[in-house]
């Protein structure tokens, strides 16, 4: 979004962000963290072993639960630490990056290559976003660990 | 935890009202935790930028975003 939009752009209080995390190779959650706004704060839950997996899910507030002051648009960012984990919640910097302009030249053929250096069209746009840093610890498991994301929607 | 602390913030809450307040007021709420009911259902697979957008065609991409991303 632009620089013009963050400033009134809010997370959804009915959009629940899942992060997943398959800690046994089998693909399916062992663990989720669930983050979740509510009036000025981020609430978050886990990490945790979810009562169901798969595409429906309910808010697991027996998890460890954690908050964190959504950081306002051009205000200090507020960080929230418990439990070894660290929480941010806000507008970032969206670190996409393309020369799209030169793209659309190039697929044209009114241009060969992009320019060294080229244009970032998307400079100075902003992305909702949520940071969680996690102790390994916390993640359980020794060998790959899978992770997955899902915005989930309630019914 | 949580509840350890609920019953323990109960418990000087009622200290307060008995040594203080005459009200005769029974109800006592205490609302420190929003509302977290209900069922949330995937409608979107998340930090997988221009997956969805380059590599599935037009009529599939409702059906991938209902798709467990593992």
């Amino acid at each position: 979004m632009s620089p013009a939009a963050t400033g009134n752009a809010a997370f959804d209080e009915n959009t629940l962000i899942e992060i997943n995390i398959d800690n046994t190779g089998d693909n399916i959650e062992d663990l989720v963290i669930q983050a979740i706004p509510r009036g000025d704060k981020m609430y978050f839950f886990g990490p945790v072993a979810p009562s169901a997996t798969g595409l429906n899910s309910v808010i697991e507030t027996s998890g460890t639960t954690s908050s964190v002051d959504i950081t306002q648009y051009g205000s200090n960012t507020v960080i929230a630490t418990n439990n070894g984990m660290q929480f941010f919640a806000g507008p970032r910097d969206d670190p996409f990056f393309m020369d799209f302009a030169q793209y659309g030249e190039i697929i044209t053929r009114n241009a060969t290559s992009f320019n060294d250096p080229g244009t970032d069209t998307f400079a100075g746009s902003n992305v909702l976003s949520i940071v969680i840093e996690v102790p390994k610890s916390l993640i359980g498991g020794s060998g790959t660990i899978n992770i997955w994301t899902e915005g989930k929607g309630k019914q | 935890m949580k509840t350890i602390q609920s019953i323990f913030g109960m418990a000087i809450l009622s200290m307060f009202l008995f040594t203080s307040s005459s009200s005769d007021d029974n109800t006592i709420t205490i609302d420190n935790m929003p509302d977290f009911s209900g069922t949330f259902a995937q409608q979107d697979q998340m930090g997988r930028p221009a997956v969805n957008t380059v590599f599935v065609s037009a009529a599939s991409k409702d059906s991938f975003n209902t798709t467990i991303p593992s």
